[in-house]
């Protein structure tokens, strides 16, 4: 039921974790339970009531080009084309002038040089996203967050863009806190996974992901986690009851 | 108006996404608000050239003695129709001159909607 307006309702509770440098790990749980509101409140795009956000050892008071967050929309701006939808991370700080050089690495990188020049609306959904990507890490973020980054994309492309996050991911080697629905996404990329639980959300259990990558999406191992996940989330083994 | 209704409607998200890019509140006006706007601003710049025009020639033959919409009554009056029709023609040159003129601004201005939006 809908909250009557004017009333609030807590969004998240008791939620403690922490995220080494360097290290890739998933948020899953269901739609509702505040991953996106914990991800809004890290990038510091909202704030809490209570609580504190660290990075390092320093306070998160508000949005910073050190913690970039990419959406499930691209969100690019549709007025500028790729290359320069990529330099907006250095222009919004200032920095495009002394850093011009580096976009042309970051075009490389996420490899659309020959899209320099399209504007955002000739891209597919997947070449997009790679723009977005890119224009957060020109910033070197010491966290990327990511709000079910590849949500929108379909099943093939997503799993495509799955690896070329992983390559970026080793490539720059920046920490990331990835949101998701999807357990085989959380499984093939992450470190580790949080699972949350709601109303209000909490992070409820944490799971080692020990595989080699490049994993086997189809591996015993992989599916044992799988299993372990969908308990987790009480999804295991039962027919989903409707609830009207 | 559509001006300033085409800057409050900037999408969220891409204020959201300039300020995780470290943007400061400039940015966010010249560089996100306005450019999101300009779509908008254009179509308040037609809808208030038509309405202008319109309401140009309908003062021009009640209120006053000067202007083309005078001329085209004070013609008309006399029975002149040669007058009345070259009026009528100079008018409409003029008035579709100057929407030539903004279509062509704005073809330059929002080369990124191209292929999004048909007109």
């Amino acid at each position: 039921m809908p909250d009557a307006p004017g009333t609030s309702r807590l969004a998240l509770g008791g939620i403690s974790f922490s995220i080494a440098a360097g290290e890739l790990v998933s948020l899953v749980g269901p739609s509702g339970c505040g991953k996106s509101t914990l991800l809004r409140l890290i990038a510091g795009l909202d704030v809490s009531d209570s609580g504190e956000l660290l990075v390092g050892n320093e306070k998160i008071v508000g949005p910073s080009a050190e913690r970039g967050l990419v959406f499930q929309d691209p969100n690019l701006f549709p007025w500028l084309t790729v290359r320069r939808n990529i330099e907006a991370g250095l222009a919004a700080r200032g920095v495009l002038r002394e850093k011009r050089n580096e976009v042309d690495e970051f075009m490389r990188l996420v490899g659309l040089e020959a899209f320099a020049n399209a504007y955002p609306h000739h891209l597919s959904g997947g070449m997009a996203q790679r723009v977005a990507l890119a224009r957060a890490l020109i910033n070197h973020p010491k966290v990327l967050l990511l709000d079910e980054p590849l949500g929108a994309l379909d099943a093939f492309t997503r799993m495509r863009m799955q690896d070329e996050v992983l390559r970026l991911w080793e490539n720059r080697r920046t920490t990331m806190l990835l949101v998701t629905h999807d357990i085989d996404e959380a499984i093939y990329m992450s470190d580790r996974i949080l699972i949350m639980t709601q109303a209000p959300g909490r992070i409820d259990h944490e799971i080692d992901i020990d595989l080699a990558r490049p994993r086997d999406r189809t591996s015993d191992s992989f599916l044992r986690f799988r299993s372990e996940i969908l308990e987790h989330l009480h999804f295991a083994g039962k027919a989903v009851a409707l609830s009207v | 108006m559509l001006t300033a209704s085409g800057i409050s409607n900037t999408r969220a998200s891409y204020l959201d996404v300039a300020r995780t890019l470290g943007a400061g509140r400039l940015y966010l006006i010249f560089r996100v608000a306005i450019p999101a706007a300009v779509p908008n601003i254009f179509i308040g710049l037609f809808m208030g050239l038509g309405a202008s025009f319109l309401t140009l020639v309908v003062a021009e033959s009640v209120g006053v003695k000067s202007g083309l919409g005078w001329y085209l009554s004070w013609a008309q009056g006399w029975a002149e129709y040669g007058k009345v029709f070259a009026a009528l023609i100079i008018m409409a040159a003029f008035f579709s001159t100057v929407m030539t003129l903004l279509f062509k601004l704005r073809d330059r201005v929002l080369v990124w909607q191209k292929g999004i939006i048909k007109w």
